[in-house]
């Protein structure tokens, strides 16, 4: 047996769903939000499967989403569901009703789940559920989803669901009715496969939506040329033949709603109060922004403590790993290539976690709605809606959920635009590398003691990404998508206390997708580099072998000028046990001293070298060095070449790369990264990372579209290559030439 | 009275709307702004909010500005 929950976006569906399955998930306050198909066994009963369909305001299909939630509806994607339970708003009774009676007439069993009486009654409406069952005749059942109430009864009632009769309650307009049946028996000419008790629902979207219409053109000309010759003489006859149905339906629910909800009390709720400050018009941007800086700021520092924690803790494992293994190439892998390289991107995990915290608390919340609104103004700008806000931000954490929610978007052009310019919104992969690059190239003071500049550097990389995509945004509407305007129409949710339990929920849930992706693309990658790293072996260094010998040659030199002013004392005493009279002693002494501390400064040059030779020797070398010709202009030697070659499929496997290219053949271990990188010289002495050097590079990822994952996610949304082909174009050309721009202009302006 | 644009009412106006057009004229009568719901302009500024029922709608002021509302009479 098969449930399906569907209602206008926002009215709880998934909360009710959660509820229903005991499977918690995505829960927000934001319209439109539930785009997935989500299911999942009833509690208790474990033969009834229910599905969650995206929240609709009707099933006239004028978005992605109640296409789908229609074609689940009457069986087209999948068997039809057995039972329907539409969730209502019960603060909003008419329009809510409005999807209800699309649903009645398919004829399918319908239960009505009046949620969120809690809040219709917080604002002054009382709602009268039983006086509501009897004019709509089917099982009215009213629930508060967020607090649990309300549920056995409903799932009692799905359990010995009503009877599906097919009874059109409303009145259609008559000149309008006059012209269904033979419509009807048009259709179920040409197409005899379309259920019976589906025909007057397709005939009238084909009548009111243009979009329905087309889909018969091949399949049922005959019965489109009728519906098109109607148009004409409705339009003639001054008939409007599109707000038909409208009309009709409205006409049967406005007194039903009346009927059965009371206002109790006056307007001037907390959330109109509230809304009158954040959706003020200088007030509104002036929090946003306020917000957005909060939100970064606190991602940088408050995470600090527990990433040193785990750094701490990443060096120990390997440290403990090394010695408790015998030394050989395979602990080198275990140390330097898994542990090291995984462990330097789950040190990111906590501002990750904090990112997706304030994100979550946002939608909760219901402010992101207003964010789109306040947002809307500077949206128009570029030729987009505030609609496009929501998908834009999520694509902060993530460009994936980002691409699939502006499916909700209204506009094909509007989605189009927005999942190409979704990727230049800098994502939670690329923190870590923000991260690496501005705590080891940026200093660590605070500027008029409140922002720390590394915080501040931190904003400025998501504002540039942001920005970028504006800017974008508004070059494709004007060359490639061109059009008329579009609207912005958008919901306003109350404001909720955001639920601790389901927040955290939710943390969890996208911080292990992200972790389960730094375990396994970035262990496979851990693993390759090091080898890509690590041979061809190469053990031989003529260089190396030269400093030495010459080394060993000074020091025996100077050695023997020693004895030579000292003949026949012993020159390996301490210093200190001598009588300081003996002043040519000490002089030699000291002479000996010196030539050992040059000595081993020579010998550690040569290890330095031979470890550099054993990479730039190795295979990612030899890549790095193939495309250093093309990267040095952007100020990146080889080394950061094969990182960013690295970092093509997932931008964060840049991180473990550097990591295993710098530790490699480091004996010590754990060196911290950032150190290494810092101190990392080209063989004439300059060193590699100047902050230019480290600007270019961060310049680069904010604008690169480097994820596989994206362009896969694009492919499925746009359904051609076409787009993510174009979309990873024009950003690996924008990314090279703000690099570009960055070193050359900073290398004129005379920065290093 | 003669109906004009919503963007021409003050904010904690009963109104009712008398008609509604442009581009984006099918998706508020699916989300009840149609012609003879009951609003109230909650805040009319560089863009607008209007209550409808229990919920809130933010609309853009151009859209607003196709929906033509009279005074409700109390």
């Amino acid at each position: 047996m098969r449930v399906a929950l569907c209602g206008n976006p926002n009215v709880g569906k998934t909360t009710l769903f959660n509820q229903l399955t005991g499977l918690r998930q995505r829960v927000a306050n934001f319209p439109g939000v539930t785009v997935e198909r989500k299911a999942g066994t009833l509690a208790g009963a474990p033969h009834v499967e229910v599905v969650d369909l995206p929240g609709t305001y009707s099933l006239t299909p004028r978005s992605i989403d109640e296409r789908i939630a229609y074609e689940v509806l009457v069986g087209r994607l999948e068997t039809e569901p057995d039972v329907v339970v539409c969730v209502l708003d019960a603060g909003n009774l008419e329009r809510n009703l409005y999807v209800v009676t699309q649903v009645i007439d398919l004829g399918l069993p319908v239960i009505v789940a009046l949620n969120m009486m809690d809040v219709a009654e917080e604002n002054g409406l009382a709602v009268d559920a039983s006086a509501l069952e009897k004019d709509l005749g089917v099982p009215v059942v009213p629930i508060t989803a967020s607090r649990g109430e309300g549920i056995d009864e409903l799932k009692k009632c799905i359990l010995n669901p009503p009877e599906s009769a097919q009874v059109y309650r409303w009145q259609l307009m008559d000149a309008v009715d006059a012209k269904i049946p033979a419509l009807i028996k048009q259709l179920t000419e040409e197409a005899p496969h379309v259920k019976p008790m589906h025909l007057r629902m397709e005939v009238l979207r084909a009548l009111a939506e243009e979009e329905a219409l087309d889909a018969w053109r091949l399949e049922a000309p005959e019965f489109v040329n009728c519906i098109e010759a109607l148009q004409e003489e409705f339009a003639k006859r001054g008939i409007a033949w599109r707000h038909a149905e409208v009309s009709g339906r409205y006409a049967w629910i406005g007194p039903i709603a009346q009927r059965a909800s009371h206002r109790v009390s006056g307007p001037a709720t907390l959330s109109d109060r509230i809304d009158a400050v954040f959706t003020h018009r200088v007030a509104g941007p002036l929090c946003f922004l306020l917000i957005l800086v909060c939100v970064f700021e606190a991602v940088f520092s408050w995470a600090i403590p527990a990433m040193d924690l785990i750094e701490a803790g990443v060096a120990a494992l390997a440290g403990g790993v090394r010695s408790a293994l015998p030394a050989g190439w395979v602990t080198d892998l275990l140390t330097d290539g898994i542990i090291t390289g995984v462990g330097n991107v789950v040190v990111f995990l906590p501002q990750i976690l904090l990112l997706f915290f304030f994100l979550g608390i946002m939608e909760d919340s219901g402010y992101m709605a207003r964010s789109a609104f306040i947002m809307d103004r500077l949206m128009k700008r570029v030729g987009l809606s505030g609609g496009s806000v929501l998908p834009l931000l999520s694509s902060y954490a993530c460009a994936i959920p980002g691409i699939m929610a502006a499916r909700t978007l209204d506009s094909e052009r509007d989605r189009l635009i927005t999942i190409m310019v979704a990727p230049l919104m800098s994502c939670s992969a690329r923190l870590p590398v923000y991260t690496l690059f501005i705590a080891a190239f940026l200093p660590t003071g605070k500027l008029m003691g409140v922002f720390g500049y590394q915080g501040l550097a931190m904003f400025s990389m998501y504002m540039m990404g942001t920005i970028m995509a504006f800017v974008a945004a508004a070059i494709l509407k004007r060359l490639v998508f061109k059009g008329p305007a579009s609207y912005f129409v958008m919901e306003l949710p109350p404001y909720r206390r955001p639920r601790l339990r389901q927040l955290f929920w939710r943390m969890y849930q996208r911080s292990k997708v992200f972790a389960i992706r730094a375990g396994k693309i970035i262990l496979g990658c851990s693993i390759a580099l090091w080898f890509l790293a690590s041979f061809p072996r190469t053990d031989t260094s003529p260089e190396a072998t030269q400093i030495e010998e010459l080394a060993i040659q000074e020091r025996n030199r100077e050695y023997a000028a020693a004895q030579a002013l000292a003949p026949g004392r012993d020159l390996t005493v301490a210093t200190d046990s001598l009588s300081l009279v003996d002043s040519t002693l000490v002089y030699a002494l000291d002479l000996t001293a010196r030539a050992d501390a040059r000595y081993t400064a020579a010998l550690d040059s040569a290890n330095i070298i031979r470890q550099s030779t054993q990479i730039r020797e190795s295979a990612i070398g030899h890549l790095g060095r193939i495309l250093e010709p093309v990267m040095q202009p952007l100020g990146f030697d080889w080394k950061i070449s094969a990182g960013l070659v690295s970092a093509f499929a997932a931008r964060e496997v840049i991180v473990s790369t550097l990591g295993i290219i710098y530790s490699v053949g480091d004996a010590e271990g754990g060196v911290a990264l950032r150190d290494a990188l810092k101190a990392d010289q080209y063989p004439d002495g300059r060193p590699v990372f100047t902050p230019l050097v480290a600007l270019s590079l961060l310049v680069f990822f904010v604008f690169a579209l480097q994820c596989m994952s994206t362009l896969a996610i694009a492919r499925r949304e746009t359904n051609t290559w076409r787009w993510p082909m174009v979309m990873w174009l024009y950003m690996t050309v924008l990314a090279y030439l703000a690099s570009l721009l960055v070193y050359q202009g900073g290398l004129l302006l005379g920065f290093s | 009275m003669v109906p004009a644009p919503l963007t021409a009412f003050c904010d904690g106006c009963p109104l009712k709307i008398c008609s509604v057009h442009g581009c984006a004229e099918e998706r508020l009568r699916d989300m009840g702004l149609r012609e003879g719901a009951q609003v109230e302009v909650i805040q009319n500024s560089d863009k607008l909010i209007v209550r409808l029922a229990g919920c809130r709608i933010g609309l853009r002021r151009d859209v607003a500005a196709d929906i033509f509302a009279t005074p409700a009479e109390l």
